[in-house]
């Protein structure tokens, strides 16, 4: 699958997951599915991107 | 009479099992039709549900029906044919193969004489939140139309593909995933030019009519033409509310949401439950407007219950016949193929072959994973080996199979930016799992034939057993 990254939303901490290369640094805001709040990814309660062994770090 | 949505659920109504009618209110928008839609699942009962009475989004009734799981029988996709169910596994492949190679224009129809012009709601009134959109898994962001879109290239060419619309609780301002090839071209060749493009939702049709609108041919193919070999006769087309005749609808649909697509607007959608049972990430796509909704009197909202039998043989069906259509002027020994439930009908194909020769299963099965690049694992086995029961494919790999010589890597893997639709990172595998020919190697163990036609079960058990 497509490199993705878990977010975790920072009002009602349901954790779901998105594309890395349109979101993690885009600046635009995360939609929390669970309770439609919106936030930035470094607004986050917890991120999780990481690559999995061996993979080369995006830039 | 042209084909359209009410006569074939009255029609699959007089077939037991075939459908069943939920009276009692639903919220389709709170996961109630899915969470019925898994438990039948899980009692493996597989019947179109009719949901006379859903509630809409901001939980008022609806005036539309609710139609889902239309397509989780392979013996109802054979009655969208035209074919007896009784046809449903090779004989319907080759059928959708057949329509694959066949084109029937369509007819244009005045809107007085089109069905789904009978009733309109335009401006303030096209309002989507009075129709009922199925939230379908738990981490989808939003309730989801699921069926085919038509757009319309610069230079003519009609375009119809599945795509998501996703209801973000505006009801004049949804948000459309397009990820097919031929979609995401048209969307581009508007934006360059800076202005919107008109899209249309088919929400409800004759089920051929979404069969075929997952047919696989090269740009510039008119995907009306392409459906018409599907319905076995020409669509019927009649000039849409908001663009007249210069954006053609389908006459016969029960229910379409006609829309624009703003140059360079996108928003949040996703995730949603996808037809191989992850979730697709969170991504931006392009805001679809409504402009109008036009339906027929008793029209029907249709949905699609993705990434379980419902969504399968959708794919299944289309990935066998292009095999077939690619493979079979190569290789005349081809028996029959099949795209199994446990790779939801799109990753995997188990190909069966007569009398197979040195080298050929590996020719096969890098044809095919060539052919359609959404698949990753290809399985050949010989022809007595039923590509329709998995536990024999798997007999056969277990037992035939040299892991050494036998199972090869196609191409590289793809990785992580694969897409998606791409489990196992895209990695392409086949395996050949044909009796080995040449050397001494067993045989399968067989009841006599003779004696199988000979004691006939019926014959020897108890009544009523």
């Amino acid at each position: 699958m497509e490199r993705i990254f878990w977010a975790e939303c920072p009002h009602c901490h349901g954790r779901f997951y998105c594309n890395h290369q349109e979101l993690r640094h885009s600046g635009q805001r995360l939609f929390c599915p669970f309770c439609r709040t919106r936030f930035v990814p470094e607004a986050a309660a917890s991120l999780d991107d990481r690559l999995p062994p061996g993979a080369a770090q995006e830039t | 009479m042209a084909k359209d949505l009410q006569d074939f659920v009255a029609a699959i109504g007089s077939r037991p099992g075939d459908l069943v009618e939920i009276d009692r209110p639903v919220k389709p928008h709170d996961f109630e039709v899915t969470a019925l839609l898994k438990q039948l699942e899980d009692e493996h009962r597989y019947p179109a549900v009719l949901f006379r009475h859903p509630l809409d989004p901001e939980d008022r009734p609806s005036e539309f029906p609710l139609l889902t799981n239309m397509y989780a029988t392979r013996e109802r996709c054979a009655i969208m044919l035209g074919l007896d169910p009784a046809r449903r596994n090779w004989d319907l492949s080759l059928a959708y193969a057949a329509a694959l190679r066949r084109r029937v224009a369509p007819v244009v129809v005045a809107p007085e004489n089109a069905p789904v012009r009978q009733c309109a709601w335009q401006g303030s009134d096209a309002d989507i939140s009075r129709v009922p959109i199925v939230r379908h898994f738990a981490m989808d962001i939003a309730p989801t139309l699921t069926m085919t879109h038509v757009m319309r290239s610069l230079e003519g060419i009609y375009n119809v593909s599945f795509a998501k619309t996703f209801y973000n609780w505006d009801p004049k301002r949804l948000v459309v995933s397009i990820h097919t090839r031929d979609l995401g071209r048209v969307v581009r060749e508007y934006q360059e030019r800076g202005e919107p493009a008109p899209i249309v939702n088919v929400i409800g049709h004759h089920p051929a009519f979404h069969l075929g609108s997952i047919n696989r041919h090269d740009w510039g193919s008119d995907d009306y033409a392409a459906i018409g070999a599907f319905m076995g006769e020409p669509l019927r087309l009649t000039p849409s509310l908001s663009w007249g005749d210069r954006f053609l609808v389908p006459a016969d649909a029960d229910i379409i949401v006609e829309g624009e697509i703003p140059p360079g607007e996108r928003d949040i959608c996703d995730p949603f439950g996808e037809v191989a049972r992850l979730y697709q990430a969170q991504c931006l796509r392009p805001v679809f407007r409504v402009k109008a909704i036009t339906f027929r009197r008793g029209a029907m909202v249709q949905d699609i219950f993705s990434g379980f039998h419902d969504s399968n043989a959708l794919g299944a069906l289309m990935k066998e016949a292009v095999l077939e259509n690619a493979l079979r002027p190569s290789f005349a020994n081809l028996h029959q193929i099949h795209a199994p439930d446990s790779a939801c009908g799109v990753y995997a194909a188990y190909i069966s072959v007569r009398d197979v020769q040195p080298g050929e299963a590996q020719r096969i099965g890098a044809i095919a994973l060539d052919t359609v690049g959404i698949m990753q694992l290809v399985v050949v086995v010989d022809a007595d080996i039923d590509v329709y029961d998995e536990a024999q494919v798997l007999w056969a790999m277990h037992t035939y199979t040299s892991i050494a010589g036998g199972v090869r890597m196609h191409g590289e893997p793809l990785g992580l930016h694969s897409g998606f639709a791409t489990t196992n990172w895209g990695g392409k595998v086949m395996i050949d799992a044909t009796r080995p020919r040449d050397f001494a190697f067993g045989a399968r163990s067989e009841v006599p034939r003779e004696a199988m036609e000979r004691v006939r079960l019926a014959d020897y058990l108890p009544r009523g057993n």
